[in-house]
């Protein structure tokens, strides 16, 4: 017997309380301690001891105090995020939501310790992050490093063999690690939306690898990039199929601004592709997608009970994180309120961050 | 419609069984699933709200008193399905009960059944929802209270049209 998809997508309300409920639960109680805009200003008006003693109002306080220099800002923001990430690890056991979130610290690792091996160069202090990831560092080093096989996650270890044989056919180079790394996050992250079953996942992912895409072909063809490039950076599972990537990859910059505009992205791409000039604005292209993914952001915040609560909470922890460092690394070189205001704005969007 | 219903009404009276139940076994099979339905319902409702108030009293136990009314609305539904079970035995000589008057009795049940196992489910998921105005600021409790107690409502209508329709039954 067929079962109308509605019927399921209705159906699938109900099951949400009892797989996210408490996670949920938890995650309101939490919100309450996001760093809110009235608390920023009076960062942003104080000097560094006195932010630090605003901080200890919040629950980044206790991991920033007693910092002197930009190294203990850093530490302590670092050891925030993974209590923040361990919290998330007890909420979400036995859901697919935290491996989503972290997927994006093993990739990094693994990218990190690819281009250790090319290069033969140690990486510097603090780019790994372990504890963010779900694969102990050492563990996936074994695996780069060919020495240990099978003790990844099949995901992982198919991704590292994935880029070893990239590399292998287009030559050990730092950025083909980034553009193939890159590639098998986005499709990986959506292999995990589709296992947690969750429509909002899948739609999240599904829309990172689409402007992920976009990327891709309005940077490569801005910069006249061969179909092989394209052939490894497009990532395939997005609401754009790759083969229609790929034909417009061969267009002229008219004709894809033209085919762009039309699709679901026209709306968000518009400022991007200006067709009277005839010129794409690659400088804008990252802050339209990155407010696109804050549109969808706060539409997560209609969703009561969900993985929207949970990974809209994560998202804005990690805002939170980087507003911080911006905030107190230039009170630490010295810069005005307004200074900083003014690099808020340009790297955090909008107020309302 | 209305007249296959009169047919199978008539059919009722004139046997003392309907369907191979008699008078007496339609009324307790109404009160049953009267309760069941409401029963059902509440337990799934307040299983709703349960989950994501465990996950807010982890976080801050204080709550608990708070969060106990958001708890406990969803089970109005299983109060009103066992009053309308034993309502059900005060109205009627089951005893002496025709089978035509034990369907009555067996529909007259079924709002309560079917409208209260709904709403409480429905109830539930609202709770939940507005539980997370309680978890941010406790003196909002009055204004999340008010977002289930609306759905309340309709259960509250149907136990209304039972009793109403139970007065109606010719005894």
């Amino acid at each position: 017997m067929e079962v109308d998809p509605y019927m399921t997508r209705a159906m699938k309300t109900f099951f949400k309380v009892p797989r996210y409920g408490t996670a949920c639960g938890r995650v309101m109680m939490k919100e309450a301690t996001l760093l809110n805009w009235q608390r920023v200003e009076r960062i942003l008006e104080s000097g560094f001891d006195e932010a630090l003693g605003v901080l200890l109002e919040t629950e980044s306080g206790k991991y920033l105090a007693g910092a002197k220099v930009a190294a203990d800002v850093e530490n302590g923001l670092m050891n925030f995020l993974i209590e923040e990430y361990r919290f998330l690890d007890e909420i979400c056991s036995g859901t697919l939501v935290s491996a989503f979130l972290h997927l994006k610290y093993d990739f990094h690792n693994m990218k990190v310790l690819f281009k250790e091996e090319i290069t033969g160069m140690a990486h510097d202090e603090g780019i790994l992050l372990g504890e963010l990831g779900t694969v102990d560092t050492e563990e996936m080093r074994l695996s780069v490093s060919r020495h240990r096989r099978g003790y990844l996650p099949a995901l992982l270890e198919e991704s590292i063999e994935t880029i070893r044989t990239g590399l292998d056919k287009r030559g050990n180079d730092p950025q083909m690690v980034d553009t193939i790394a890159d590639r098998l996050f986005l499709e990986a992250r959506l292999k995990l939306a589709v296992l947690e079953k969750s429509r909002f996942l899948v739609n999240f992912a599904t829309s990172a690898l689409d402007l992920a895409n976009l990327k891709v072909l309005l940077r490569g063809v801005a910069l006249g990039k061969e179909r092989s490039f394209y052939e490894e950076a497009f990532a395939t599972g997005g609401k754009i199929p790759r083969h229609t990537l790929m034909e417009l990859s061969s267009e002229s910059p008219e004709r894809i601004s033209a085919r762009l505009l039309t699709t679901r992205y026209g709306r968000m791409l518009s400022p991007v592709l200006d067709v009277a000039d005839k010129r794409v604005r690659l400088t804008t292209l990252d802050k339209q997608s990155d407010e696109y993914i804050m549109e969808q952001c706060a539409r997560m915040s209609r969703v009561a009970i969900g993985p929207e609560r949970i990974v809209r909470y994560i998202l804005r922890r990690e805002n939170e994180v980087v507003l911080l460092r911006i905030i107190l690394m230039g009170k630490l070189h010295g810069l005005t309120p307004e200074a900083i205001e003014e690099r808020i704005a340009v790297i955090c969007g909008s107020r309302s961050y | 419609m209305l007249e296959t219903f009169a047919q199978v009404a008539k059919a009722a009276t004139a046997s003392s069984t309907w369907a191979g139940l008699t008078g007496f076994q339609w009324a307790i099979f109404g009160a049953a699933i009267a309760f069941v339905g409401g029963g059902m319902g509440s337990a799934i409702g307040i299983t709703y709200v349960s989950n994501v108030s465990s996950g807010i009293l982890v976080e801050d136990p204080d709550k608990f008193g708070t969060m106990l009314p958001l708890l406990a609305i969803p089970g109005t539904q299983g109060i009103y399905g066992l009053i309308t079970a034993i309502l059900v035995t005060f109205f009627f000589n089951l005893s002496k009960i025709s089978a035509h008057t034990g369907m009555l009795v067996f529909f007259s049940c079924l709002p309560v059944a079917f409208v209260c196992c709904v709403s409480a489910i429905f109830q539930g998921l609202t709770a939940a929802s507005a539980s997370a105005m309680v978890a941010r600021r406790t003196e909002e409790l009055g204004k999340a209270m008010v977002l289930p107690a609306l759905v309340e409502t309709y259960a509250v209508f149907s136990l209304i049209l039972t009793i109403y329709l139970f007065t109606r039954i010719p005894k």
